[in-house]
Order: C-alpha cells, then structure tokens, then sequence
C-alpha cells in the first residue's frame, strides 16, 4: 500500500463522475475519504458531538440522493463541504429559536467521542488537554461567520479559493474575515499562548 | 505612511508566508519598533500553529454501516417496514418486551378463537387493524387494550369501552382512549433498530 503511486488515486471528481454512473463502490470511497474531515468540521462548528455524527451521515445521504446535482465545473470538496455547512448552519437556526444553548452544548463533553490515538493518549499531560478544552471553547464563543472560516482554515486547512467557494463570498472577503478571526482569537488567548 | 490598523490587516499573509516582498519588508520594519503589532503576529503565528494541532474525532466504528442501513431504507422503503419487524422481533427487542409480544400474541389468538362470546373486543382489534395499527394488547383485568402502530410504538391505549348492548350482543362500541407519548421510547427505538439494521446490512455487499 506505501508503494502506490500518487496518480493512482482517483480524484474526488472521478470517483464522483463514476458513481454518478452507477458505480457505488466510488461512493464508499468518498465516504471514507470524507467522513472524519466532516465530522471535524461540523464538530467544531456546532461545539456538540451528539448531533455532528447524525448531520456527517445527512451529508452523505443528501450527496447520495443528489448525486446527479453534481456539476464537474465546481470541485467536489467544496460541494460537500456546503451541504455540510449549509446543514450545520440550519441546526444552528434550530437551535436559537429552542433557545437551546446550555453549558454542555459549549463543548465540554467532547470525550463522547473516539478521539483518535495520538490525540488523546494517556500520556498526553492534563495541561495540553485542558489547552484544547480552552482553545475550543473560544472557537465556539466566535460569532458562526469568523467561527465558520476559521476552522475552514486553520483547522481543515483549505485554501482560500475552496473557502471562498464554499461559505460563497468573495475571496478577499476570505482572507479578511480570517485575519479579523485569528486577531479575535488570539485576543482571548493571550495568556496561553504565551505559554 | 501606513499605521498600525494598515499592519494588522497583514499578519496573516505574513504568518503564512503569502506576504509580498514590499510588504513583508514594511512589515517588519514596523515590527522592529512596535511591540503591540509584534504581540498580535506572534500570538497570531501560534494560533495558527495550535489550530492545526487540535486532536481530530473520528466517527463511530458503525458509521458506514449505519450509512448503508439509511441508503438502503431511502431505496426500498415498503421492504424497510416488514425487515424492521423482523430485525426488531428476532435480534433487538429485550427479553421482557419479547415476552410481551408473546403474550400478545397468545392474547389475540386466544380472542380470535372466542371471538363470539368477545366480539366488541376483537371488534376494537379488528378496526384498529385496518386503520393501519399494528397490534393490539388486552388487559383482562380492566378492558384496557394498546395499539401499536406498524412499527411497534404504542400510540395509544383504549382504557375503557361501553357497550350499546341489545339482547346481550353489542351492537356499538364507544372507545375513550388515552394517547401515550411515546415520542422518547420511539426515539430511542428507532435508534436500536438503525443499528440492528446496519448489522444486518453490513455485510450485504450491495445497497
Ligand atoms: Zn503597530
């Protein structure tokens, strides 16, 4: 498996075109190409781990039912990524008019989940993990449209150009609500990042 | 002249490196004497840094399985009502529910054989079914009888029944009935049966 070759992977865009042509074997694959990168995504968005799997499983089912939607002009990963977004941002609506926030929906129960290995080893000290707590909990305290470019960013690590596409403003506006978001950010965490 | 609001608007092209060389060499003269616009790029550098170092979750081991069990119900719902009655009866329903279908079961054969001697009950039984309902439970004790809905929800429980009686047969049956909120129950029911789906299907190779 180390020695494949870098081109034989298919792209998102031909495993795409081949399921749209009935092959569901290339959908499973963008489901395991794609399910943590999502759940990653709408975890930190929404700050609560119930929901996040259940709206990653939405997003794959909505991918599944609109697959013919799909045009090729557009890349594939900004596609999912706005169904993604444009589902956790309605379950945010959702959430306010319940008047839903409470403590626990800020984020501190992300032990609910299988972090993997080398995140949380029993090794890793208290005080990294209370970092991350802290880190979230400020993610989270960002209004949705800083919080949502930020993980974009610096956590899922896409380009600019992919973000702009995605979240559907202009790529200037991008870079500066990212700069505004970092500034904001790192604002609220002076003393640990000091550290 | 360019102030320090002018600078700030620069600290992320410059901490990721995408900075023009006449604005990098701007910048960092104006670093050079300016601690505040320094502070703000330096804790902006290890933002950037520790926002990439955030631990990453990973769905549950059943998600795909679970995924599956969802595309295959969207494809072929008629087939997910009668499977879901068979994966709940034979794999998920615990013993002491399983016992009360049985006992159901057992109730209603037994009021169809004496169907004559209770035919206002069977008469309930048999106008729940074709509204849809899924089966019904008699209490011996106070006439109470539950109908659950196709798949297995208790909607709603039938806790008396008067009868227009005319030389001893009924001829109308009045039900007063109590709906169960059964939203919760249901919730977590459906969730069961999600996953004893997914078992299921998991190891079909196809959706
Ligand atoms: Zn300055």
């Amino acid at each position: 498996m180390v020695d494949q070759k870098k081109g034989n992977r298919p792209t998102d865009e031909e495993l795409i075109e081949k399921f749209q042509n009935g092959d569901l074997y290339a959908f499973d694959l963008i489901v395991k190409r794609y399910k943590n990168q999502l759940l990653n995504f709408i975890y930190r968005f929404l700050g609560n781990t119930e929901e996040s799997e259940d709206l990653v499983q939405e997003t794959f089912l909505r991918v599944y039912r609109n697959r013919k939607a799909y045009q090729k002009v557009a890349k594939f990963s900004t596609w999912i990524y706005t169904i993604a977004g444009n589902l956790a941002k309605t379950e945010l609506r959702k959430r306010k008019r319940r008047r839903f926030f409470s403590i626990s929906e800020l984020g501190f129960n992300e032990k609910d989940y299988d972090i993997s290995d080398e995140a949380y080893n029993p090794e890793k000290d208290v005080d990294s993990r209370l970092k991350e707590a802290i880190i979230h909990e400020q993610i989270m305290a960002l209004s949705p449209k800083f919080r949502e470019v930020i993980i974009l960013r610096d956590v899922q690590q896409l380009s600019y150009e992919e973000i702009s596409e995605i979240v559907n403003i202009p790529l200037g506006t991008v870079k500066s609500r990212v700069n505004r978001g970092r500034l904001k950010l790192q604002e609220k965490l002076t003393t640990l990042l000091e550290r | 002249m360019k102030t320090c609001h002018n600078f700030t608007g620069l600290i992320s092209e410059y901490v990721e490196g995408n900075i023009s060389q006449q604005d990098r060499v701007d910048f960092e003269n104006h670093l050079k004497h300016c601690d505040d616009c320094y502070q703000k790029m330096n804790s902006t550098r290890k933002l950037h840094h520790v926002l990439r170092q955030l631990p990453s979750l990973k769905v549950s081991p059943d998600f795909e399985a679970i995924l599956r069990a969802r595309i295959r119900i969207e494809n072929k719902r008629p087939l997910y009502r009668t499977t879901q009655l068979l994966t709940s009866w034979k794999f998920r329903i615990p013993a002491y529910s399983l016992s009360a279908i049985l006992i159901l079961l057992v109730v209603v054969l037994v009021y169809s054989k004496i169907s004559q001697q209770n035919s206002y009950t069977q008469q309930a039984i048999n106008s729940i079914e074709r509204k849809g309902g899924y089966a019904a439970e008699h209490s011996a004790t106070n006439g109470a009888i539950t109908i659950y809905s196709i798949d297995q929800k208790p909607i709603k429980s039938i806790v008396s029944q008067n009868r227009d009686v005319f030389m001893g047969q009924p001829t109308k049956i009045h039900e007063k009935t109590s709906s169960i909120d059964s939203t919760r129950h249901a919730a977590r029911q459906d969730k069961r049966l999600e996953r004893s789906q997914a078992d299921r299907y998991y190891y079909a190779t196809s959706y």
